[in-house]
């Protein structure tokens, strides 16, 4: 059995609801309503519903595992194995993260591993810009980003605690989307109602921060290459300290 | 002068301090104020040489009236002087933090007049910082020797760690080296430190709001290189100050010869990279993997140059190898070269569920190239090279130029944002 679910987090918890509601415990694969079916195997569709989703995140939140499986689930291309997971963990009662020796396990563990570095790195590599709103308005903290997966949530949270008084909207340029943060609420919208001129990095700190930059770096010890394993090459087009002038 | 080429004289000036940790506070942001402290630290960029950049390291002044002849900003050198006021140092780090370059401040400085005066100003700086500006982001501060115990304890209300350098491994060749300084009067800070923290300690058990004195807190440096001091002397006497003052960090940065004195290495002299590198991996295994210093050094002088000290000390220990994956104790399978705390844990953990096979290994992150000669699983050991055979030591032993990187796998730590 073939489970076709809506290409989003939503459509893919519906889908985990419908095969445990089906109770099926072997022969089931999913795939996204995008994907291409083979025509072997019995289809059935799944609707999204928020209902089953939230009852889903809700059983996988008292199972210690939500976050594991919304960030493996960014990975792309895991989702069977997600399933297998979560199974793994009813039965236990908890995280079988334990048995890493097993593949879906492993294969779970690894794509969530590798989401969370990704969102740690932007932890790290994220530059704001300073932008006034026209007319004496306020201050705006803006960036871009363009990470390998969508990880705008996994990082909200980050950066709404630590400028709890700073809005902020950091713009994902590969997936046309933004988190913004006016200090009250944040969400995440669609970029093309947010389209700003595009950021300069003109200005007399990121001038100070280029500089400083340079300072920092002792000539003798000068190591290229540790430098490109830290902050690879595809990270550099958005960091100020990286953009020429 | 523009701020601009005093942040380059001063932030060059401060380059060769080693400490960039932003870890081990967990100060909160708060409404109307910028920032918090990530508990286990962000690095924001790297530079050039390959390191990290984590807080905006700067000194408040290199116009200093000491003579310290290590020193690049010692009275005689010639070189540029600049003085921050602490609004400067203020704006800049704000202005920094806000664009996400920075995780905070580590301020150290030259002696402008005196030790106290120069840290008044360098506590004013962060009064501004913690108050005016609300801010509430990462500080670490450096003291400078002979300063008033109420300065320190006032800073490091203020601070996330407060530290003093060692500077040098021996205490004759500081007087030697650095005439204004002494061994006693870099000692009293560190205790001074020491007992504000435990009785800031007492203080909070009543009252539970109270501040925290240097939550992070303090750490030390010393150069190496510079003095004729061997590793063993090295690594005793930090193994001292981490037991003694509760250090979280010690330090080492390997001597550039910017100094002139008939004692101090000629001026072609390439500084000690491989040395500094071959005493963090010791550092690493006295605080995670419960290696004492004496069995790093034993009865060398020196650790070993082409073997990390980890593999050195299982070769000289034959007779304790090969030890049974299934069955030895999470302390004995840390000594085994190619595993790390993270998959001692993973195996601890796994092979309660059931037990394991040298194909389980390598999911669980064992580095088996270095791991296999030292293991067995269900008693079969699988490596090619005969155990004890010379052949190992070689395959071991890192040979071609020392490119700067931390060479073990197993060292490497692991960014995970936590769950939750
Ligand atoms: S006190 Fe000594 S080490 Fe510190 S800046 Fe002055 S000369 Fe250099």
């Amino acid at each position: 059995m073939v489970y076709v679910h809506e290409d989003s987090f939503e459509g893919f918890l519906s889908a985990v609801f419908t095969v445990f509601e089906d109770k099926k415990t072997a022969d089931f694969t999913l795939r996204t309503t995008e994907g291409v079916g083979l025509g072997f195997d019995e289809e059935r569709t799944v609707i999204s519903d928020t209902e089953h989703a939230d009852r889903v995140i809700n059983r996988l939140r008292s199972l210690g595992i939500y976050r594991r499986v919304y960030t493996a689930y960014l990975y792309g291309g895991v989702e069977d194995s997600i399933l297998l997971y979560i199974k793994r963990a009813l039965s236990l009662g908890g995280r079988p993260d334990q048995q890493r020796y097993d593949d879906a396990v492993k294969t779970v563990l690894t794509a969530s591993e590798r989401v969370g570095s990704e969102a740690h790195r932007f932890l790290e590599f994220i530059r704001f810009e300073s932008l006034r709103e026209p007319n004496g308005g306020g201050e705006i903290m803006v960036a871009d980003i363009e990470p390998q997966y969508d990880i705008l949530h996994i990082i909200s949270n980050h950066f709404v605690k630590r400028f709890p008084s700073q809005p902020l909207l950091i713009r994902d340029m590969r997936r046309g989307k933004a988190l913004v943060w006016d200090c009250e609420n944040w969400h995440i919208s669609t970029l093309p109602e947010l389209l700003r001129p595009n950021i300069t990095s003109e200005g007399e700190f990121e001038d100070m921060w280029r500089r400083y930059f340079q300072c920092v770096a002792i000539p003798w010890r000068r190591n290229r290459k540790l430098q490109q394993q830290f902050v690879p090459l595809r990270f550099r087009s958005n960091m100020t300290e990286f953009k020429t002038q | 002068m523009e701020l601009s080429d005093k942040l380059a004289i001063l932030g060059e000036a401060a380059r060769y301090d080693a400490s960039c940790s932003s870890s081990g506070s967990g100060r909160q942001g708060r409404r109307g104020g910028i920032g918090n402290a990530h508990m286990a630290g962000i690095c924001h960029s790297w530079a050039e040489d390959g390191r990290c950049i984590s807080l905006l390291k700067i000194l408040m002044s290199n116009a200093c009236i000491y003579n310290c002849a290590y020193c690049a900003n010692r009275c005689t050198a010639n070189t540029p002087r600049a003085t921050f006021t602490p609004e400067e140092i203020a704006d800049i780090t704000v202005a920094f933090y806000k664009r996400n370059y920075i995780e905070g401040l580590f301020l150290s400085s030259g002696v402008i007049k005196g030790p106290d005066y120069t840290m008044e100003l360098m506590y004013k700086s962060l009064l501004i910082l913690r108050t005016e500006r609300g801010f509430c982001g990462y500080i670490h501060v450096k003291v400078i020797p002979g300063t008033s115990p109420e300065i320190v304890n006032r800073i490091g209300m203020l601070a996330d760690r407060v530290s003093v350098n060692v500077e040098l491994p021996a205490a004759e060749r500081l007087a030697l080296l650095a005439p204004q300084k002494n061994r006693e009067n870099i000692i009293a800070p560190m205790e001074e430190i020491r007992s504000l923290k435990l009785q800031n300690a007492e203080e909070r058990k009543q009252f539970k709001t109270a501040p925290i004195f240097a939550p992070a807190g303090q750490s030390t440096q010393m150069i190496v290189g510079a003095t004729p001091d061997s590793d063993a002397k090295i690594l005793r006497l930090s193994s001292a100050l981490y037991k003694r003052y509760s250090m979280k960090r010690v330090y080492f940065s390997a001597y550039v010869p910017v100094g002139s004195h008939p004692t101090l290495p000629p001026p072609e002299t390439k500084a000690p990279l491989l040395r500094e590198h071959r005493l963090y991996q010791a550092d690493w295994l006295m605080r995670f993997y419960g290696f004492d210093a004496e069995e790093l050094v034993e009865a060398n002088d020196n650790l070993e140059s082409d073997l990390d000290p980890k593999c050195s000390w299982a070769l000289r220990h034959m007779d304790m190898f090969p030890v049974e994956i299934n069955t030895a104790d999470y302390s004995e399978l840390l000594r085994v070269p190619g595993i790390g705390v993270v998959s001692a844990k993973r195996i601890v953990a796994a092979r309660r569920i059931r037990s394991l096979e040298h194909s389980d290994l390598k999911k669980l992150g064992i580095v088996m190239k270095r791991a296999s000669a030292f293991i067995t699983c269900k008693g079969r050991f699988e490596s090619r090279l005969s155990f004890g055979s010379s052949l190992l030591r070689a395959f071991l032993s890192e040979a071609g130029p020392y490119d700067g990187q931390m060479s073990l796998p197993e060292f490497a730590s692991v960014p995970m944002i936590t769950e939750g």
